[in-house]
């Protein structure tokens, strides 16, 4: 395993945005983030060489966030109604301004749709689609059957179409082509 | 059906409008530093509570064990016995320093922690910053005491001074002494008991006394440094004839690790909290945020007490002395003298013995000692299994 200062340069951007895209909460996501890279670390002697390094620091990753997720459900059910989504909206809770400036309301739409995913959908279709995991390694990473995660993404990706807020992004982008 | 070329550049999009924080790597290489420094040698292990992982195997190894400590015991000492008497075992035996204090009752995870600790305890290393500040905090309560025990041998500034037996395991120390006394002595037994404590640093937290007939009897429960506890048991135990005795130790290590690392974490989120609260203009704003950071500020409070609560458990050692004239309201073992620890630990003792023994008389012990060890060995290689398996 490499020196840890190089693996973070090379592997906490990347990381910390999945992260912030299953958690929808930038705070959140670097605690995970931070938490899975001192699990890894920890147990660097078992991490598998080669082809099986990716998915397993991707597992850990994973598992950090939904461990989080469930102890954070009951907090955020409980808080909707008196202030929590105006804290997440809050700066610093989501994008940040200039980013979301710059992205236009795209980065919010598409946040907002994947965070009322289910969390076992969110978690596939953002390995696949942001993390660039093949579905075998996706697989590994949350422990299912390669058939499971097929069925999974072709789920999200049918809740996602349905998804008023992706609808109008989706036809800006067939119109552009790009 | 979504286009997937579409999603893709959707996602990357949504992904790169999140700000990476720039002190994220410093931060996980600080923490690191902590835990490099801790576990030098790579042995991959169980991970922490916090982790989904089965736990049922780790509770039935630590079941297992429990019965057949209660089994050897309970063939060492006999059935019928009203007490389980180890005052013959629980003598001043010097306890192997650095090594696993859990001597009895400890939960699994403790247990698991305890190897991994097993193998730290040898490396120089000193207490991590809030370690070495928490256990510069630790109450000096007997700052008064200084010279008040003549002859227990005991220095007050030496005893609050000095380094714990093992400078990286924090273990809660509980011991139980039963000791008979003669005729006309129970009240300078009592007295001693005190000057005892005070002269090594320690302080007396309860005592009750009582007397049937003539012979008084009592209980006195001491808390001494950890450092010079096993030798105040040994000082104490010279006091009269032991009856019986007990004592524990439960390494606490893991749970004060985790409770640094929650620690840690929450400050982070608070001044994360303060960053966004000095942004806020809109009244909505400043009061969603206010919320939030009297929450994260109630969970840090929580975790620094039990913090503290943890060292002050460490930092001194309970001793439940039970003392009695002959003929004092029928022995030191009845109800009369059980109260507080003590007697809750007394009662948990003679209620799992019994158990025990009503098991071990139907079913012979032989067959139980093999079932145990068979049980145990399935258990340990189940959970190594999965350890290497599921290991995060």
């Amino acid at each position: 395993m490499q020196d840890l200062r190089e693996w973070l340069e090379e592997a906490y951007e990347p990381s910390f945005r999945t992260a912030c895209l299953i958690l929808h909460n930038r705070a959140d996501a670097e605690e995970a983030v931070q938490e899975a890279f001192l699990r890894a670390w920890r147990f660097r002697s078992a991490m598998p060489e080669g082809e099986g390094l990716r998915p397993w620091l991707y597992r850990v990753l994973v598992n950090t966030c939904c461990s989080r997720l469930r102890k954070e459900r009951p907090l955020r059910a409980g808080r909707v109604a008196d202030g929590w989504e105006a804290l997440e909206a809050l700066p610093g809770a989501g994008p940040s301004p200039e980013a979301v400036a710059a992205g236009g309301d795209v980065a919010r739409l598409v946040g907002e749709a994947l965070a009322d995913l289910p969390e076992h959908l969110r978690v596939t279709v953002v390995l696949r689609y942001w993390s660039g995991l093949s579905e075998r390694e996706i697989a590994t990473a949350i422990r299912r059957r390669p058939g499971t995660v097929k069925s999974r993404l072709h789920e999200a990706r049918r809740l996602l179409a349905d998804d008023p807020r992706l609808g109008a992004l989706a036809q800006d982008f067939a119109e552009g082509g790009t | 059906m979504i286009d997937e070329r579409h999603l893709t550049k959707l996602m990357e999009q949504a992904a790169r409008a999140y700000q990476v924080p720039e002190g994220g790597p410093a931060a996980v290489l600080e923490a690191a530093g902590v835990e490099v420094e801790r576990r030098p040698t790579e042995t991959p292990r169980s991970p922490r509570r916090t982790d989904r992982r089965p736990r049922w195997i780790a509770a039935a190894a630590a079941v297992v064990v429990l019965f057949l400590g209660a089994v050897v015991v309970n063939v060492g000492t006999g059935r019928g016995g009203e007490t389980m008497r180890l005052s013959d075992q629980a003598g001043p035996a010097p306890r192997p320093q650095g090594r696993s204090l859990a001597t009895g009752g400890t939960d699994s995870s403790d247990q698991q922690f305890n190897s991994g600790l097993d193998e730290d305890a040898g490396s120089p290393l000193a207490p991590t910053g809030l370690q070495a500040e928490s256990r510069a905090a630790s109450p000096a309560r007997p700052t008064s005491a200084a010279g008040a025990a003549p002859g227990a041998g005991g220095d007050v500034a030496s005893a609050a001074q000095a380094p714990a037996p093992d400078a990286l395991a924090r273990v809660v120390k509980t011991a139980t002494v039963d000791i008979e006394v003669g005729r006309g002595r129970f009240s300078a037994a009592l007295d001693r008991l005190s000057a005892l404590a005070v002269g090594r640093g320690g302080f007396v937290t309860q005592t009750e006394t009582s007397e049937s007939g003539d012979a008084p009897s009592g209980t006195v429960t001491l808390r001494i440094p950890a450092g010079g506890f096993d030798e105040a048991v040994s000082e104490v135990r010279r006091l009269g004839k032991v009856q019986s005795a007990s004592s524990r130790g439960q390494d606490v290590t893991a749970r004060y690790s985790d409770l640094e690392a929650r620690l840690r974490a929450l400050g982070a989120t608070r001044d994360q909290i303060l960053t966004v609260l000095s942004k806020a203009n809109a009244v909505g704003d400043i009061l969603a945020v206010q919320e939030r950071l009297n929450s994260v500020q109630v969970q840090i409070e929580q975790l620094q007490g039990q913090q503290k609560l943890l060292d002050d458990q460490t930092t001194f050692g309970t001793l439940a002395v039970r003392l009695a004239e002959p003929g004092a309201g029928g022995g030191l073992n009845r109800g009369a003298e059980r109260s507080g620890l003590a007697g809750a630990w007394d009662d948990a003792r003679d209620g799992f013995v019994g158990g025990v023994e009503a098991i071990v008389a139907g079913s012979g012990t032989a067959l139980i000692l093999l079932l145990s060890l068979g049980a145990l060995a399935l258990a340990a290689r189940g959970a190594w299994v999965l350890a290497r398996r599921r290991l995060v």
